[in-house]
């Protein structure tokens, strides 16, 4: 007992994980053991879904190995994982639309007569391993027209039926209503009977305290504790994850807060229900919780970019009616979208292409572009933000992060918004940039203009944030004030520990 | 096989219904054998090629460059019989097949491994192949007395049913269509096809190879093209090297299209590309039998393929539409 | 000038010396401006093609296009209608046709290459269901645009030079032009910038259209008759001068000057095969030819600048 008490049936040993030279893990050991559920927690960024994700063959570590039942072993993909038996269910279901449950389940290695594919094995297998799990799906159903609840079943059906012995959850959860949640627990703890070992990653700590037999949490990177649920409880959780000394300094604000700018009426679109609040000219309100607790669709619809469907915004005082991105940008709103690389920017060309795409109009006449106008804008705000380029022709794709995003901003203060919309603005972006930016915001909001931003760094959150909306499940669920609140305070609510105080 | 009937096949069912009621509305001797013969035989071909089209489109590729694969294949073969009388039809046939998959190598090795577009290799080989077409033929055409009458003997005989003749060419068609459904259906490539269409990132983390099957789709479709070479051949009697197989890319792409077939790819069915096929030779038929000029023929496979199009567009956004909506509340 | 660009450049030198071999009137400019007016129509929907190629669509419609408003301007001209507003009509037909196609590309989210394979057929398709098997002869005085000099260029090269220069100017120095580069490199991030991205398609399609109409008009000059089936292939021979001129079929990269070189380096291939007794079928094999060893050259190039510039990209962040 002793001996399995400290090996699991896999295990990490020093697992570092490094993006663009940044440690996102940093020497961490974790084991997964026979008929336990494993939590690996910790806020947005600590490091948890690159760690399940090297177990799972997806990321390989810089340094240190993956051990399967005492063998080292090395896993370079996937495919490779599951031939050990070790499976990933992803948060958004890898599946095919088109074709049906039973044949999801054995894309790849269909149950076979002979060459020929014998289709009643397949409905036969797949209908077992459904019963098995206690699924009540159609084999013969489109998997397109299925909940993605039920789209994650029938992937963790396919995995099921490649014999999979340890699973890994990365994010499961995060798609799912409570009850489908219920379900999904049910299934894990079937596998747990079984004799599976099981890790899931989340944020949601009511969920690790439901179902996890163990509980890893990660801070930056590095683990900082392994406990027992029994011997512990949520709040402790929340102090040991988010317990790092503040490091980054406040930016007071330094004007009062004006009119509001943006102003919305129990706003309802895809993935957010009545949502309300304003911001005032030179506030900076942050939107805070969890991935995927609806905040970057909400400003995707402030944006346009998604049609609100219910609920009102009013801009500059006067409702608005006709939500596109070009008439926001008309209306003096500009938005840093989250994803840079797939949103932001146009990595082929230059640093004053990127620079001046939105407010092309204003700097041309007629239509004409006048080269000089381009280059001189741009080359006025790239000082200002100490943009560190070769020369503003340099294609975007070569620049750095933290510079990426300096010229997304750019690309947005040029057009001097009213209100502008952050989300997630130094994801991905190192130290010095991170404090260039933030001082960047404040003095934008000093000059009297109004700022929202999303942001899951909460030391960013503290540092800026003038007022915080905490978003749970589509809805908000919590308002502080920016000087006064602690990141406990924030995580509690996020996590829907505590008594959250009303919206 | 379990058919399961959706409403993607049952679109060119209603079509072919529609067809049909105005066509014999405004000339019933459209239900007369003769004329249902002349569907039967305006079948054969384009449901040979299209069964190759349908492999492609649902692996989310295009072949644009069948007219003139049949073009080659019909002048090749034709000369291989020009130089030797005697040879027996099944080689024939084969030998079409075997000319047929080669020209489709050619594309399927530019797509796989030269990394081009289908459309651009496609559009490229389209001239290419009539071009070598001419090259072989020296500019000229195969007479019919140099087509065997056992080749020709396909089209015109067959197996009869009362008035109504199934000609052995058609025969042949249903077979190709038959193999394409158990190809599609029972093998493990067929299978493969279908996801790869369907979600090319999750087909291939599940371990399907990219490469081989798109190198085998193209390949098969150049096969089915080069079959209906030589049944070109023999229903038509002789081969000109410029005309043979003439757009025909766009009968088959509209067959295909109002078949149900997905655009998008991952979906499609034997089913649906016959019912398609019969679709538009009714179509052709009809339009003969009402005394119209076959000089329409080409619009209306340009409107076939713009309405199959239409549709799945209008029902793709009002379904999204709903989902958003949906999502909301 | 890109390392794109400079393989039509390079390749026309190359083949004018080559063919100098076959005849030495390849160096007499006459004679050169005499063939190459043989190419405006093709030129034309080219520069349109340019366009298209570029935010990431193909337009394979253009000669129908080009037949259909051909044939239609005909048919006004037979009936009497005077020349000036048949010159308009067929320039707003094309206009028309072409933008009916990016709507469909733009509003249904249809994949291009299927929407303007069925207008290919269907414009064609119309044209010979009007006419048939018959042929419409044009007045006289609409006839031999090709023989009247403008400033030393025939008229179809005169109007290919100009509509190449403003469309050149278009597509490098106007927002419009930029708003194309940046929905074929990204359409997402183009949408994401207020970029009105439906506009950009359907205008450039549009665009495409209306040169399509004014080459079905030069048609109609330069032959004096107009078949429903003339021009076949035509297509072809435009998609094919865009990639050689370095456009990428992906969208996002090419340039007019590009497609401009390209034009001629393929009038000079035609002319050359003209004069080496090259039947016309093997000359399209070997445009057909071309195209693909085009596009592979394009890729090799790229691929070359990708090690050229092999400087460690920072890699992607996760997700």
């Amino acid at each position: 007992m002793s001996l399995r008490e400290q090996r699991g049936i896999v295990s990490g040993r020093g697992i570092t994980v490094s993006f663009g030279g940044a440690d996102v893990v940093r020497s961490v050991d974790i084991d997964l053991f026979e008929h336990e559920i494993h939590a690996i927690v910790g806020e947005n960024g600590a490091g948890k879904s690159s760690l399940a994700k090297v177990i799972a063959g997806v990321y390989q570590p810089r340094a240190g190995e993956v051990e399967l039942r005492g063998e080292p072993i090395k896993i370079e993909s996937p495919r490779e994982a599951l031939r050990h038996g070790i499976a990933l269910i992803h948060q958004e279901p890898h599946t095919f639309a088109e074709l049906d449950a039973a044949e999801n389940i054995f894309i790849g290695h269909h149950p076979k007569k002979g060459l020929a594919v014998s289709w009643s094995e397949v409905y036969g297998k797949a209908q077992a391993i459904l019963d098995d799990l206690g699924l009540d799906i159609d084999p013969r159903a489109n998997v397109g027209g299925l909940s993605v609840a039920h789209q994650q079943m029938v992937e963790l059906a396919s995995a099921m039926s490649h014999d999979a012995s340890v699973w890994i959850f990365d994010e499961t959860t995060a798609p799912l209503t409570p009850k489908e949640v219920e379900e999904l627990f049910v299934v894990m703890r079937r596998l747990r009977d079984r004799g599976c070992a099981i890790a899931m990653v989340t944020h949601h700590l009511e969920e690790v305290f439901a179902i996890a037999d163990r509980i890893t949490v990660l801070r930056d990177g590095a683990k900082v504790a392994e406990l027992k649920p029994a011997e512990t409880t949520p709040g402790e959780v929340i102090q040991i994850m988010v317990g790092r000394e503040l490091i980054g300094e406040r930016f007071e604000s330094g004007t009062s807060v004006g009119a509001p700018v943006l102003e919305l009426k129990e706003l309802s679109g895809p993935g957010f229900r009545d949502v309300s609040f304003s911001v005032g000219a030179g506030e900076i309100v942050c939107l805070a919780g969890l991935i995927g607790a609806g905040r970057t669709e909400v400003a995707n619809s402030i944006f346009g970019v998604t049609r609100p469907v219910g609920g009102q915004m009013e801009f500059g005082g006067e409702v608005v009616t006709d939500f596109s991105a070009q008439g926001s940008i008309r209306r003096g709103i500009a938005y840093v979208p989250e994803d840079r690389r797939k949103h932001g920017v146009l990595l082929p060309f230059s640093i004053t292409f990127n620079s001046t795409l939105a407010f092309l109009s204003k700097l041309s006449k007629r239509g004409w572009i006048k080269g000089s106008n381009l280059t001189e804008a741009t080359d006025g705000l790239s000082k200002r933000m100490n943009l560190a380029c070769r020369d503003l022709d340099q294609a975007v794709g070569e620049l750095s992060g933290g510079n990426q995003q300096k010229v997304v901003l750019s690309k947005w203060l040029m057009t001097n918004p009213k209100l502008l919309i952050l989300d997630e603005p130094t994801r991905g972006v190192d130290v010095g940039a991170k404090h260039e930016v933030h001082k960047l915001i404040r003095e934008q909001a000093d000059m009297g203009m109004a700022v929202l931003m999303i942001s899951s760094d909460l030391t960013e959150v503290l540092a800026l944030a003038d007022r915080v909306l905490v978003m749970r499940g589509g809805r908000i669920t919590a308002e502080f004030s920016g000087a006064n609140v602690t990141q406990e305070q924030i995580m509690f609510a996020a996590t829907g520990e505590g008594v959250a105080v009303g919206a | 096989m379990a058919l399961k009937l959706r409403a993607r096949e049952m679109l060119p069912v209603v079509f072919l219904v529609l067809v049909c009621v105005a066509a014999t509305i405004k000339e019933p001797r459209f239900l007369d054998p003769k004329s249902i013969n002349s569907i039967l035989m305006w079948m054969p071909l384009i449901t040979a090629a299209a069964m190759g089209q349908l492999i492609v489109i649902v692996m989310r590729g295009i072949d644009i460059s069948i007219g003139s694969v049949i073009g080659f294949s019909a002048i090749a073969v034709g000369m291989i019989l020009r130089a030797n009388q005697g040879l027996p039809v099944g080689l024939a046939l084969l030998a079409g097949v075997g000319i047929g998959a080669v020209l489709g190598m050619v594309n399927a090795s530019l797509i796989t491994w030269g990394k081009l577009s289908p459309i651009v290799v496609t559009i490229g080989t389209l001239t290419a192949f009539r071009g070598a077409a001419f090259l072989l033929s020296k500019g000229e055409q195969i007479d019919p007395s140099m087509i065997p009458d056992s080749l020709t003997g396909l089209a015109s005989s067959g197996l009869k049913l009362g008035p109504i003749t199934l000609s052995y060419l058609l025969i042949i068609a249903l077979l190709v269509s038959g193999l394409a459904a158990i190809f599609l259906r029972y093998t493990q490539l067929g299978r493969d096809i279908f996801a790869y269409g369907s979600n090319p990132e999750a087909a291939h983390l599940r371990g399907v190879s990219v490469k081989r099957i798109t190198f085998l789709g193209y390949t098969l479709c150049g096969a089915a093209a080069g079959l209906t070479g030589v049944m070109y051949a023999g229903r038509f009697g002789f081969v000109n090297p410029g005309t043979a197989g003439l757009n025909f890319e766009l009968n088959v792409i509209a067959a295909v299209a109002i078949g149900g077939v997905k655009i998008s790819g991952g979906y499609g069915s034997v089913f649906g590309v016959l019912m398609g096929c019969l679709l538009l030779s009714c179509i052709n038929v009809a339009l003969s039998v009402a005394g119209i000029s076959a000089d329409w023929q080409m619009v209306t496979y340009g409107a076939i393929i713009l309405v199959a199009l239409i549709t799945d567009g209008v029902s793709r956004s009002v379904r999204e539409k709903r989902l958003m909506l949906q999502e909301a509340q | 000038m890109k390392s794109r660009e400079w393989i039509p450049g390079m390749l026309i030198i190359v083949a004018l010396m080559g063919f100098s071999k076959l005849s030495p009137s390849f160096f007499d400019i006459n004679f050169l401006l005499a063939n190459s007016t043989l190419y405006a129509e093709i030129g034309l929907l080219a520069v349109g093609m340019t366009f298209v190629i570029i935010t990431g669509n193909i337009d394979l419609s253009v000669g129908s296009n080009m037949i259909l408003t051909g044939c239609l301007t005909a048919k006004l001209l037979e009936s009497g209608c005077p020349m000036i507003v048949a010159i308009g009509a067929a320039c707003i037909m094309g206009t028309v046709f072409g933008a009916l196609n990016g709507w469909l590309v733009a509003k249904l989210e249809l994949p291009s290459f299927l929407v303007t394979l069925g207008t290919m057929a269907f414009y064609r398709g119309v044209a010979q269901a009007m006419l048939g098997p018959a042929s419409v002869k044009l007045p006289p005085e609409f006839k031999g645009v090709d023989g009247y000099m403008f400033i030393g260029l025939p008229w179809p090269l005169f109007i290919f030079v100009m509509a190449s220069l403003v469309c050149g100017l278009i597509l490098h120095c106007t927002v419009f032009g930029r708003w194309v580069f940046a929905v074929g490199t990204n359409e997402a991030a183009s949408r994401y910038s207020g970029i009105p991205v439906d506009r950009v398609k359907i205008l450039a399609f549009a665009m495409t259209g209306f040169l399509a109409g004014v080459s079905g008009l030069l048609l109609d000059s330069r032959l004096g008759i107009v078949r429903h089936d003339l021009s076949r292939g035509i297509e072809l021979d435009a998609i094919t001068v865009a990639v050689l001129g370095g456009v990428s079929i992906l969208g996002g990269k090419g340039s007019m000057l590009g497609t401009f070189l390209a034009l001629f380096l393929i009038a000079v291939i035609k002319t050359g095969m003209g004069l080496g007794n090259v039947k016309a079928e093997y000359q399209l094999t070997i445009i057909g030819v071309l195209l693909i060893t085009a596009a592979l050259a394009m890729n090799f190039a790229d691929l070359m600048q990708m090690r050229y510039k092999s400087k460690k990209r920072t890699p992607v962040s996760p997700a």
